[in-house]
C-alpha cells in the first residue's frame, strides 16, 4: 500500500477532475470562484513606483469582501496587484515571494523586477492561462524603477504608466489626461489616488478604499486604507434582540475550564542546600 | 575473515547468523531502560532517560508542551497508543513518525483509531524489510507499545529491530533487562490493577536503573487508562513534576541523606 | 443548476466580545428532495476552532476526514493545538492544491486565537471553493443562502456583542435567510465559542 504523506506535495492534484467532469458533462456548470473585479493601477513618478488597488473582491454580483488587500508582497522593494481569479492571484504571489527569497539567498543579491517579471511571465505560460492571475508588478533595483504587467497567459508590457482589470478604463482615462513624466511624490500619489478612484465610482467590479505602495530606492511605504471614500455611517438604531428570542430545542454546554489538584513538589521554599 | 559476514545485513554467517541485527540488539541492551506492565485496567510504561545534565534545556518539558515528557523517550503514536523507545534516538524518531503517519492514515480509511497490534505490525514490517534489502541498515531501536482497542483492550507489545514482536503482561528493553525482566516474573500478579501496575513499575525501575535515586530528571513516566466520560482510552505521559510528586507518594523520592557528601 | 446547490446548506459565523459563534442549518437534500433534517455540516477542529463545510455533500465527508487527519499530524508533533489562523491557511491550501479539479465545498472558520498575553483574540474567516482566503472583522457566510446571509446580517450585526447577544443576533440572521432560500433551512445548530465555555443549541426551524 502506498504511503500517503502528512504533508502536501507540491503542484496541483488533479483526482477530482474525471468527477467533475462528469458532473459538468450532466449539465452542472462549475461553480464561480472569488474574482477581483478590481482596478489595479501603477505609474511611474520621479523617485520611483507607486501602485494602487481597490478593495472590492467579488463573487459573481456578489461583494464577498469589502476590504481585501490586492498589493501582495514579492519582496522588500518590490510589491504585485493582482486581479482576475483571487485565489490564483494570492497564491501566484506567494510562490514567486518565497522563490525570490530563496533566489535572493543563494545569489546573495537583491533580486530584480525583470527577474520576478519573468517567473511569473514563465509560471503563467506554463499553465496556458488557465491560471487566471493578471498582474501588475512594480519595484525599484539596482538597474532603477521598473514598471510591469502581466497577463494571465504569459505576455507582458513595460510601460511608464500602467492599469489592470475591469477598471482599468476607467484608470487609464485618468492617467492618459494627467501623467507626466518626473512627476513629484504628492502629485503621482493623488493621480494614483484618482485612477483607483475612477474605477471605484465607475466600475461595479471595484469598489471600497484605495490602496497605494510608493516604493523608492531608499524605502516602501505600504499605504493600506489610503483613501476611504466608502465609509459605513454608524446605524442609526440598534437591531439587538431581546435574549431568549429565539427558542431553541436542545443545549449543550461545553466547559473547557479543567480543574487540576495541584500539589507543589521540589523547592517550597524552605531551605534545601545545606553545604 | 569474521568482517566478511557483518558489513553487510543481507548475507547470512555461515553459522546461520545475521551480524548486523546482532549488533543492532547490542546496541539497545545499551540504552536506557523502558519498562512495561499490563494491568486490567491500563497499561503503565516508565523509561530511563540517558541525555541528562544541568546545561540540557528542559524549559519546553517542564512548561510541559503538549503531552509532557522530555520527548527523549515516551510518545504518543494515536490517541490510543504511547510507544516507549531504546535505542538510537534518531532512528526512533523515524520510526515515530512513521507509526503516526500510518495511525492517522487508519483513521482517515477507516473512522476507527488503528488496532495496537496493528500498529505494531506495520512497524515491524517495516523494521523487517531493513534486515533484507541490499545496503539498509536495521533500525536500532525496540519500541514497546501500551495501547488500547476495543477488540482486545488493554495490550502491551514489545518489537525488535529484527522486526519480530510479541505481546507481554509485562516486560523491560534496554540496559539490565534481563534483571528488570525477573524481578518482574517474581512480583507480577495477574489481575493487576493500575495503581499496583504504577508501584510495581517503579519498584522494579530503582532496582534496575544504575542510579541509586529515582528523580524526574533521571525517568520518564506514562500511563493508558479508559476515561468512562469520554468513552475513549485516556494517554498520559507525566511531566517531571508529576514524576517527582508520584516518587513522592510511592515512597522512592530522593531523600536528603540521598545526596551526596558535600 | 450548480453542484453547489445540489444537497443545500448555508453556515454563518459572527465575531461577538471576546467570543465568537458559526451556524448553520440542519437540511441534506437531493436538489429539491428532502433526505435529512439532521445533517451536521459544522465540526469541531480544536477545543476552540470550529469549521463549517457547506456545498456539497460528499465533499463535507471527505474533507473533514482530510482536515482531521492534517489537524491530528499537526498536533501531534507540534505537541499543541492549532491556532485558527493557521487551520484557516491549512484548509486554504488543500482548497487550492485542487485548483483544477475542486471540492464544492466553500468553507467558513470561527475560533478564539491566542494572544501572546494569554487572552482570546476572536477570529473567523471563509474561503472559496480553491481557496481564497476572506478574515473579516464582523461575519462570514456561505452556502446556498449565502446571497440572504449577506443581506440579513449586514443588517443585524453589530459590534461587540455578548455572547448570549451573539446567539440571538446569528440565530435570527440565520433563520430569517434560511426561510428565503429553498434549499436551506430543516432546522438549525449555533456554536457559540467563549474562552471558557461552548454553548452548543439546535434550533427549530420551518419544514417546508
Amino acid at each position: 500500500m502506498s504511503q500517503q504523506s502528512a504533508f502536501s506535495s507540491p503542484g496541483f492534484d488533479f483526482s477530482n477532475s474525471v468527477r467533475n467532469n462528469f458532473l459538468q458533462e450532466k449539465g452542472m456548470p462549475l461553480p464561480k470562484a472569488t474574482s477581483t473585479g478590481t482596478t489595479i493601477v501603477g505609474c511611474l513618478f520621479k523617485d520611483g513606483i507607486i501602485l494602487g488597488a481597490d478593495t472590492r473582491a467579488t463573487e459573481g454580483e456578489i461583494i464577498a469582501d469589502k476590504n481585501c488587500e490586492k498589493i501582495h508582497y514579492i519582496t522588500e522593494s518590490i510589491r504585485c496587484c493582482g486581479a482576475g481569479t483571487a485565489a490564483d492571484t494570492e497564491f501566484t504571489t506567494a510562490t514567486i515571494s518565497s522563490n525570490m527569497e530563496l533566489h535572493s539567498l543563494s545569489t546573495g543579491r537583491k533580486p530584480r523586477v525583470v527577474t520576478v517579471m519573468t517567473m511569473l511571465k514563465q509560471y503563467l505560460f506554463q499553465y496556458q492561462g488557465h491560471i487566471g492571475a493578471a498582474l501588475v508588478l512594480g519595484g525599484v533595483d539596482s538597474t532603477g524603477p521598473h514598471l510591469f504587467t502581466i497577463h494571465p497567459h504569459g505576455s507582458t508590457d513595460k510601460l511608464p504608466y500602467v492599469t489592470m482589470g475591469s477598471g482599468s478604463l476607467a484608470a487609464m482615462a485618468v492617467f492618459e489626461s494627467s501623467w507626466k513624466p518626473n512627476m513629484e511624490r504628492s502629485d503621482a500619489l493623488a493621480l494614483v489616488s484618482a485612477a483607483v478612484s475612477a474605477g471605484i465610482f465607475n466600475d461595479l467590479g471595484s469598489g471600497s478604499n484605495v490602496d497605494a505602495c510608493i516604493i523608492t530606492a531608499t524605502q516602501t511605504e505600504m499605504l493600506r486604507n489610503f483613501v476611504k471614500p466608502n465609509e459605513r455611517v454608524e446605524k442609526e438604531r440598534h437591531y439587538t434582540f431581546r435574549r431568549g428570542t429565539t427558542a431553541w430545542k436542545s443545549e449543550n454546554i461545553r466547559d473547557l475550564i479543567v480543574n487540576e489538584d495541584i500539589t507543589l513538589v521540589g523547592a517550597t521554599g524552605d531551605a534545601m542546600d545545606t553545604s | 575473515m569474521a568482517r566478511r559476514y557483518d558489513s553487510r545485513t543481507t548475507i547470512f554467517s555461515p553459522e546461520g547468523r545475521l551480524y548486523q541485527i546482532e549488533y543492532a540488539m547490542e546496541a539497545i541492551s545499551h540504552a536506557g531502560t523502558v519498562l512495561g506492565v499490563l494491568a486490567k485496567d491500563g497499561v503503565v510504561l516508565a523509561a530511563e532517560k540517558r541525555v541528562t545534565g544541568k546545561l540540557l534545556d528542559l524549559s519546553s518539558a517542564k512548561e510541559g508542551g503538549g503531552y509532557g515528557g522530555s520527548g527523549e523517550k515516551m510518545f504518543l503514536l494515536n490517541s490510543n497508543v504511547i510507544g516507549g523507545v531504546a535505542g538510537i534516538t534518531s532512528d526512533a524518531n523515524s520510526l515515530v513518525n512513521y507509526a503516526r503517519t500510518v495511525a492517522q492514515q487508519h483513521l482517515l480509511q477507516y473512522n476507527d483509531d488503528i488496532p495496537v497490534e496493528l500498529l505494531a505490525q506495520r512497524l515491524c514490517d517495516m523494521k523487517q524489510g531493513y534486515t533484507q534489502f541490499g545496503g539498509l541498515r536495521p533500525f536500532g531501536v525496540s519500541l514497546l507499545y501500551a495501547g488500547y482497542d476495543p477488540h482486545y483492550h488493554f495490550q502491551l507489545y514489545h518489537s525488535d529491530p529484527s522486526g519480530n514482536y510479541s505481546g507481554w503482561k509485562a516486560t523491560c528493553i534496554g540496559a539490565n533487562n534481563g534483571t528488570a525482566q525477573s524481578l518482574l516474573k517474581q512480583e507480577y500478579k495477574d489481575d493487576l490493577g493500575v495503581e499496583e501496575a504504577i508501584g510495581l513499575v517503579l519498584r522494579v525501575m530503582s532496582k534496575t536503573m544504575d542510579s541509586t535515586t529515582l528523580g524526574s530528571e533521571k525517568l520518564e513516566f506514562a500511563v493508558l487508562t479508559y476515561d468512562e466520560a469520554a468513552k475513549a482510552p485516556k494517554a498520559k505521559i507525566y511531566k517531571p513534576a508529576e514524576i517527582d510528586a508520584l516518587l513522592r507518594a510511592e515512597g522512592l523520592a530522593k531523600k536528603d541523606e540521598d545526596t551526596e557528601m558535600k | 443548476m450548480s453542484i453547489m446547490e445540489y444537497n443545500g446548506g448555508s453556515v454563518i459565523a459572527m465575531v461577538g466580545k471576546d467570543c465568537v459563534a458559526i451556524a448553520s442549518d440542519l437540511r441534506l437534500g437531493s436538489q429539491a428532495l428532502g433526505i435529512s433534517s439532521n445533517f451536521q455540516r459544522i465540526f469541531p477542529v480544536t477545543d476552540r476552532v470550529y469549521v463549517g463545510l457547506p456545498g456539497l455533500a460528499t465533499d463535507v465527508t471527505t474533507l473533514r476526514e482530510r482536515f482531521r487527519y492534517r489537524v491530528n499530524m499537526y498536533t501531534i508533533k507540534e505537541e499543541r493545538e492549532i491556532e485558527p489562523e493557521t487551520f484557516a491557511h491549512l484548509v486554504s491550501s488543500t482548497l487550492y492544491q485542487h485548483r483544477f479539479g475542486p471540492y464544492f465545498i466553500e468553507p467558513v472558520m470561527a475560533g478564539l486565537s491566542k494572544t501572546p498575553s494569554g487572552g482570546f483574540k476572536p477570529f473567523i474567516a471563509a474561503t472559496d471553493l480553491i481557496g481564497c482566503l476572506n478574515f473579516a472583522k464582523d461575519f462570514v457566510v456561505a452556502g446556498t443562502a449565502s446571497a440572504k446571509l449577506f443581506g440579513v446580517a449586514e443588517g443585524l450585526w453589530e459590534p461587540d456583542l455578548e455572547a448570549e447577544d451573539l446567539f440571538e443576533t446569528i440565530s435570527q440572521t440565520l433563520l430569517n435567510a434560511v426561510d428565503r432560500d429553498a434549499y436551506s433551512g430543516w432546522g438549525a445548530i449555533v456554536h457559540v465559542i467563549t474562552k471558557d465555555k461552548i454553548i452548543t443549541r439546535t434550533l427549530k426551524g420551518r419544514m417546508d
